[in-house]
């Protein structure tokens, strides 16, 4: 598989009253055609900045890309001009938070419509029946009767659907949902991932799931990309990296999650608390809250590499994965 | 709050009510706390003239028991009324209807001076470590505040001592206790809030969602202290979450909840392992799996829609709009939550035994 989107050595910075903070700091990953990749990470991580400079969507001017590049289909998006026609169209977004992004005084099925009439020059009755077709697929129930709906009569659930179904409007061939379930009950997360999964297969697009859940991803992501303080730590085949941990912050993640079945043992979970972004460590970040770091670890930042086991997809930016590796619990 | 002018119907039918206890762990010895057919609710006013049209019944008539160092975890989905329940047994809510009895003491009808001293017993952790602790008192002003209310506790020239023990035993550093909570991170807060849930002594503390906030990381210490602090302090818990893994992780019993209503009971063991209730049946099956391939294929159970409005839940089995197995009984009949099955309390006409065919 090629890869349709490149992230080279990103680097996003903030300025802050505090000072420059460095959200995204060198990440490195790619997304394959019709791919589903699972970008992880806890809050302060640098996945939804990531997916923001993706879109080009950074806050300014508090925000810029500080370096790096993202190319989509060997395109450069962080060239100006470079990237238009496809973000919204070719690369669309899923936010968390379905009812800050609808507009509240227009009515649902118009929102939807908008897309083809601004993009397509569609007619505004081609656009409502477009509308309307695209309602159906993402499972809002009678939606001939909810075109005419606003924003605030939907559910939680069935607003995602409509924000969902607005992306999907230009058939797009990668797809960035920022948490797109962390608002919403579990019964109603279930429907929406299965719904995902499904029109990711039918589209077959590439969708990027950004999540702090480990959980939630693990049936639909082949890939995952896990984020810790603005880098990726660790990257490769989602069971590889669930099951063979080679970074000790994701071996840590794991044994932090209490589980449905199994034994009820102690969690085993990581010491001390995510960093200060104004004051990271020195060398790599996570060492403060490693048994395994060394004075190495406090000195040189490790970059990405292959571990010592297959497959080399499974990469992870550890002094000491061996050590981490042998210990799975 | 004025009173509640709407009429209001009997309340649901509740059957006997030895059915709904789980068996008394330790037999003989009177329950902690004991809630009977708990019902809260809300007026519902119109916007525009401000009338009361009606009302919301957040809690529709709740039972449960916890035993002293026991921990009851009450699950359910936003709209379930289970943070309604704690309010309501703290006193932040009034109850219409049934009874809360706590070491002994009816709660409900308990004048506001005696209240005050049995609250000492009955403290809380909510779920906000940011909201819900004063930014501008440092954090020895914010855990000694209680003392002030209930001098008898600790005197006066222990508080700085009596501090800091309690700051050590929620792992912050007692050299930091003059620091604000701005200085802090969200899961130390939650261990400030934690402490200051501490500094009274509790027989009970209620949990809120207290640990939802948090990153996973920083969760799973904070359900150890937890853990830590129950079995050293012999506390009891009313651990209120919609994260069944959590739930699951720290609770005896569990009762689970949809709009208003326990749907189920039981033991920890016997809730995850052998669920009766078809909604019980669904939150499992929709629980994210980090390792899905470690276990068997299984068909997902997916349910439609969405929690319907408390202000106007279903008649009868308020779960039968999303039930695949719903018939026309359960429009006519409310399903009482009794032992079925020969195994646990479930309110289900057709509670069925999967028998670990779910998990």
């Amino acid at each position: 598989m090629t890869a349709l989107m490149r992230v080279r050595e990103l680097r996003v910075e903030f300025d802050t009253s505090g000072g420059v903070v460095t959200a995204v700091d060198g990440a490195s990953f790619e997304v394959a055609a019709g791919e589903t990749v699972a970008l992880l990470g806890e809050s302060g991580s640098g996945k939804s900045v990531t997916a923001q400079a993706v879109m080009g969507i950074v806050p300014k001017p508090a925000g810029r890309i500080a370096g790096g590049s993202i190319t989509y289909d060997g395109r450069d998006l962080l060239t100006p001009g470079a990237a238009k026609g496809l973000r919204g169209r070719e690369i669309a977004m899923v936010f968390q938070d379905p009812l800050s992004s609808l507009n509240p005084v227009f009515r649902v099925g118009a929102q939807i419509g908008e897309m083809f009439r601004r993009h397509r020059g569609a007619s505004r009755r081609e656009a409502r029946a477009a509308a309307l077709e695209l309602m159906k697929r993402v499972g809002i129930p009678a939606a001939s009767k909810r075109l005419d709906d606003y924003p605030h009569q939907f559910s939680g659930g069935m607003r995602q659907r409509v924000m969902i179904a607005m992306a999907l409007a230009l058939s797009p061939r990668l797809l960035i949902a920022d948490e797109p379930t962390t608002a919403l009950d579990v019964t109603v997360q279930a429907q929406i991932m299965d719904l995902l999964a499904r029109l990711q297969a039918e589209e077959g697009m590439s969708l990027v799931l950004i999540t702090h859940d480990l959980g939630v991803v693990a049936d639909v992501a082949d890939r995952v990309v896990l984020m810790y303080a603005g880098r990726v730590v660790e990257t490769g085949p989602i069971r590889e990296v669930y099951e063979h941990s080679g970074h000790p912050y994701t071996a840590g993640l794991m044994g932090s999650v209490p589980v449905l079945d199994g034994a009820r043992d102690r969690l085993t979970p990581i010491q001390g608390s995510p960093p200060d972004l104004l004051s990271l460590p020195t060398g790599c970040s996570f060492h403060p809250r490693c048994h395994y770091a060394d004075p190495l670890c406090t000195t040189d930042q490790p970059n990405l590499r292959p571990l010592p086991t297959p497959p080399p997809q499974h990469q992870a930016a550890c002094h000491h994965p061996e050590g981490v590796l042998n210990h799975a619990p | 709050m004025p009173p509640n002018p709407t009429p209001t119907a009997p309340s649901a039918p509740v059957s006997s009510i030895s059915s709904l206890i789980p068996p008394a762990e330790s037999a003989g010895a009177a329950p902690l706390l004991s809630v009977r057919d708990l019902q809260t609710s809300f007026p519902l006013r119109s916007a525009l003239l401000r009338r009361v049209v009606g009302e919301i019944q957040a809690v529709a008539g709740v039972s449960f028991d916890i035993p002293a160092g026991g921990t009851l975890g009450l699950v359910g989905e936003s709209g379930s009324g289970k943070s309604t329940v704690a309010r309501t047994i703290i006193g932040l809510e009034k109850a219409r209807s049934g009874s809360i009895v706590f070491e002994g003491e009816e709660l409900t009808s308990l004048p506001k001076a005696s209240m005050r001293r049995v609250r000492r017993q009955l403290q809380m952790i909510f779920q906000d470590p940011y909201a819900s602790l004063n930014p501008r008192a440092t954090v020895e002003q914010i855990i000694s505040e209680a003392w002030e209310i209930h001098p008898d506790v600790v005197p006066r020239n222990r508080h700085r001592a009596e501090v800091r023990d309690l700051l050590e035993r929620v792992g912050l550093n007692p050299d930091h206790a003059k620091r604000y909570p701005h200085q802090f991170s969200g899961g130390q807060r939650q261990r400030i809030g934690i402490a200051r849930a501490l500094a009274l002594r509790p027989k009970l503390v209620i949990c809120d969602e207290a640990v939802s906030a948090l990153d996973v990381s920083v969760q799973a210490q904070v359900l150890n202290l937890l853990a830590d602090l129950r079995r050293d302090l012999g506390l009891a818990y009313l651990f209120i979450a919609h994260d069944l893994s959590v739930v699951r992780h720290i609770s005896d019993q569990v009762a689970v909840m949809y709009l208003g209503r326990v749907v189920e009971t039981a033991t920890q063991d016997e809730l995850f392992q052998r669920p009766l209730h078809p909604y019980t049946q669904a939150l499992l099956s929709a629980v994210p799996d980090p390792k899905p391939w470690t276990k068997p294929e299984r068909e997902p159970i997916i349910i439609g829609g969405d929690v319907p409005s408390p202000a106007d839940p279903p008649s009868c089995c308020r779960f039968r709009t999303r039930c695949w197995k719903a018939e026309d009984i359960c429009a006519e009949q409310e399903p009482v939550l009794e032992t079925r099955l020969d195994r646990h309390p479930t309110a289900c006409h057709f509670a069925t035994d999967l028998a670990g065919a779910t998990r």
